[in-house]
């Protein structure tokens, strides 16, 4: 891993731990931390600047649920509006804070809103075909993506 | 004194844990409005008092450095407190929403702590 890596794979975890408010450990960066049968999503934010490029979070539809109710303090079922719009939140939160830990603070950049979707194995699999910052969250697979465009 | 405010996040999420830690606060709370963009929120302030804006930055429609331009321009509401929770990190920016008038910049992720001090700070002076 170069130092670039760990700082991110770091940045990562200080995230999950303490806006997620998960226990977190490193995972293998590969798509069989994903279960076969459960529905996955994928968060996608786009940065323009310096640099151009863009952070996906991927998760089980369980490690949304979880998340909602970390942050709202809540033991209800959410919604899958809410699991959408927390997915939407923790990429949008990831990307901010991965861009000023890799480019500092003198770096302006633009942020697209965030976009959250269904996502298909084949799509989570490519994804793994760059370098993935894994973690298990809360005995629930998240794999964080952050790449620049070429 | 029972206090207004308006919450500005494209995020229902945030929005709801920000109505949560001011909850907390022994702030004497009168109404909290939402809105998911900068141009939501200004036509919500056309209609309703406020006392103090919370604002995101990265938001579809209208973001929040469009949204302090056009709040600024308007004489009804130049005075306005507005603190900024976002990701941005960026100084230039930041610089450019204290030069707009911004009272407050936290970033994102807000502890309810932060939250409370600075919003006692700019209400109460300091005292809660």
């Amino acid at each position: 891993m170069t130092t670039m890596e760990e700082t991110i794979s770091l940045e990562v975890g200080k995230i999950l731990e303490n806006w997620a408010m998960m226990l977190i450990e490193p995972a293998e960066a590969s798509p069989t931390i994903f279960c076969e049968n459960s529905k996955l999503y994928v968060a996608v934010l786009e940065f323009k600047g310096v640099v151009d490029g863009e952070c996906k979070v991927v998760s089980q539809e369980a490690f949304g649920g979880v998340l909602v109710n970390n942050l709202l303090g809540s033991d209800d079922e959410p919604s899958p509006e809410a699991v959408q719009d927390a997915l939407k939140e923790m990429v949008n939160v990831m990307s901010g804070n991965l861009l000023t830990v890799t480019y500092g603070v003198d770096t302006v950049f633009d942020l697209t809103p965030p976009q959250v979707h269904e996502a298909t194995r084949e799509e989570v699999a490519k994804l793994f075909e760059r370098p993935a910052f894994c973690y298990i969250a809360d005995d629930h697979p998240v794999a964080v993506s952050f790449c620049l465009k070429v | 004194m029972a206090y207004h405010f308006l919450l500005i996040d494209d995020s229902s999420i945030v929005r709801k844990v920000v109505i949560k830690a001011l909850g907390l606060t022994s702030l004497d709370i009168a109404t909290i409005g939402e809105a998911a963009n900068g141009q939501l929120g200004l036509d919500y302030l056309k209609n309703n008092w406020v006392d103090l804006v919370f604002l995101d930055i990265n938001m579809p429609v209208m973001n929040g450095v469009e949204f302090m331009e056009a709040l600024r321009a308007d004489d009804t509401n130049k005075d306005l407190p507005v603190v900024v929770v976002s990701t941005e990190g960026s100084q230039d920016r930041i610089d450019r929403l204290r030069e707009l008038g911004v009272k407050a910049y936290l970033r994102k992720p807000v502890t309810p702590e932060e939250l409370t001090q600075t919003v006692t700070s700019i209400l109460h002076g300091g005292k809660e």
